[in-house]
């Protein structure tokens, strides 16, 4: 009805700009440092061991941001009353994030997997909630 | 005279929700406590009266004080800014 106008009640930081496509870039990204870790092969040459170490960092970083994307959505988008409706949000939010130390500590494909699977999960469950 | 409005964003979370519709009374006074619209910068917004000074000046507070941007911001308002008090549903 347009004779009803909006009343604001927000803050000056835009409400509800919200989205999983950052996570799942840094969860993705943490995979592809894992398959350029395995194709790098091993080598004593000083720039071998340079690109070793640009590879874990970029990894590292990556994982930190996915990590950070996670608790941002979980503890400022979702909200009590979503939990009547997705009754494992909290699992699952807390397992993505446990995941993400996971990817940092190996550099394993599988691990990688795992971690874009749950962050997978938690953007069906944003965009089910944003219906 | 009563008036509709519709709420946009969360500050006053869990006691008004996103896309709420609130009723709002002109003539009820606003007190302590109250949910109020007011007129700041142009823009009707809503928030909780956290004091009146003796001057007629009021503090607004958002009552999901972590996503707000409130009296703690833009400071004190004259009492004559407010426009209404919602009286629907009086969370």
């Amino acid at each position: 009805m347009k004779f009803i106008k909006p009343v604001y009640a927000h803050c000056d930081v835009p409400c509800g700009l919200y989205e999983t496509d950052t996570m799942m870039h840094a969860a993705e990204t943490c995979r592809k440092m894992v398959e350029k870790y395995i194709d790098l092969g091993k080598n004593d040459d000083p720039e071998h061991h340079n690109q070793f170490v640009r590879i874990v960092l970029y990894k590292e970083e990556h994982a930190k941001k996915c990590k950070e994307q996670i608790y941002v959505l979980w503890s400022d988008y979702f909200k009590p009353d979503h939990l009547q409706k997705y009754p494992d949000l909290h699992t699952k939010f807390w397992l993505a994030a446990k995941q993400c130390g996971k990817v940092k500590q190996t550099l394993s494909l599988e691990e990688c997997d795992k971690l874009i699977m749950l962050v997978k999960e938690i953007s069906e469950i944003f965009a089910d909630s944003k219906k | 005279m009563i008036y509709f409005r519709r709420v946009v964003g969360d500050s006053m979370y869990p006691a008004y929700n996103d896309g709420q519709l609130v009723v709002v009374s002109h003539f009820k006074k606003p007190a302590k406590g109250s949910t109020v619209i007011a007129v700041q910068n142009g823009k009707e917004v809503m928030k909780r009266v956290e004091s009146i000074d003796s001057n007629q000046m009021v503090e607004l507070r958002g009552d999901n004080t972590e996503h707000s941007t409130d009296s703690r911001k833009y400071g004190k308002i004259p009492k004559r800014h407010i426009l209404g008090v919602v009286i629907w549903p009086n969370n």
